[in-house]
């Protein structure tokens, strides 16, 4: 996980000195949802249907862009 | 996506691994009515320690899953969540965030998917703020795929805190105090649950 603490919690460290996300997983395992609960049943429901990875989008040209009215206006500034 | 089922493609811990479970089956439950794999695979599904309310609610969920009739389950989504017009409930976060469809709350979270480089697909209808499309983007942030890491715990809070936990709680209330709701008071009571547990283990982080 990109944001997995690097404390060893085995460690013999005071709780107050344990990572956020070691006491938010603690939480979660107290009640029960570390088990394997959903596992087989979300392996039947896990037909991603609505999301997708956005296709890396072409960044939009920015800027001065020549085009048949810029041509124009430059070429009524001709003296 | 070309994925078929929740393969694990980054190393999740097993508290995570369950969470993005949890967001596939209501991501599922939510799309459409189960059919009768589904109900059998909750109906198995492992019970969950303890005699919190989320541990009753998922048993409650799958003693209702082994009795539930397939065609009932189809007729009462149908009743429930397909109005012509109007839906029984509605479970579009729009509805509830502003009291109207496709306003700005829809616009905005177009615009957060694209920030976290993620789209509807081009042939589903659904919208992107129906709740089952948001337990899938959820389940998406927690457990990565192919072509990206899971997200830090502070961007899954981020986009919980304003696209569902902000809304699914007077949704899940109307959903178990609809007369017509049987299966899905279950799967609505469940969802609360669930969503209350994460909601409260989401704000632990930092």
């Amino acid at each position: 996980m990109s944001d997995t603490s690097y404390r060893d919690v085995s460690k013999a460290e005071p709780i107050a000195a344990r990572s956020p996300d070691t006491k938010r997983r603690r939480f979660l395992m107290a009640f029960g949802a570390g088990a394997a609960g959903a596992a087989s049943a979300s392996a039947l429901a896990a037909a991603p249907a609505v999301v997708v990875e956005a296709p890396e989008a072409k960044p939009a040209s920015q800027g001065y862009q020549e085009s048949d009215h810029v041509r124009t206006y430059y070429a009524t500034t001709r003296i | 996506m070309h994925a078929t089922a929740v393969a694990l493609h980054h190393p999740l811990s097993p508290e995570d691994r369950s969470r993005a479970d949890f967001y596939a089956l209501l991501a599922r439950l939510y799309a459409d009515a189960p059919d009768a794999p589904l109900l059998r695979a909750i109906a198995d599904a492992a019970p969950i320690d303890g005699d919190s309310p989320f541990a009753r609610a998922w048993s409650g969920l799958v003693a209702a899953s082994g009795v539930m009739e397939v065609d009932a389950a189809t007729q009462e989504y149908t009743d429930l969540f397909i109005g012509v017009g109007k839906s029984e409930v509605n479970l579009h976060a729009s509805h509830w965030m502003t009291g109207a469809m496709m306003e700005r709350p829809l616009a905005e979270l177009r615009g957060e998917l694209r920030a976290l480089g993620i789209a509807r697909r081009a042939d589903v209808t659904m919208l992107e703020d129906h709740l089952s499309a948001l337990c899938e983007t959820m389940r998406l942030l927690i457990a990565g795929d192919d072509e990206r890491k899971p997200a830090l715990v502070a961007t899954q809070r981020a986009f919980f805190e304003r696209y569902i936990s902000s809304w699914i709680f007077p949704c899940c209330s109307a959903m178990k105090g609809n007369a017509i709701a049987n299966y899905y008071a279950h799967v609505g009571e469940f969802t609360e649950q669930y969503v209350a547990l994460d909601r409260d283990a989401l704000a632990m982080d930092g």
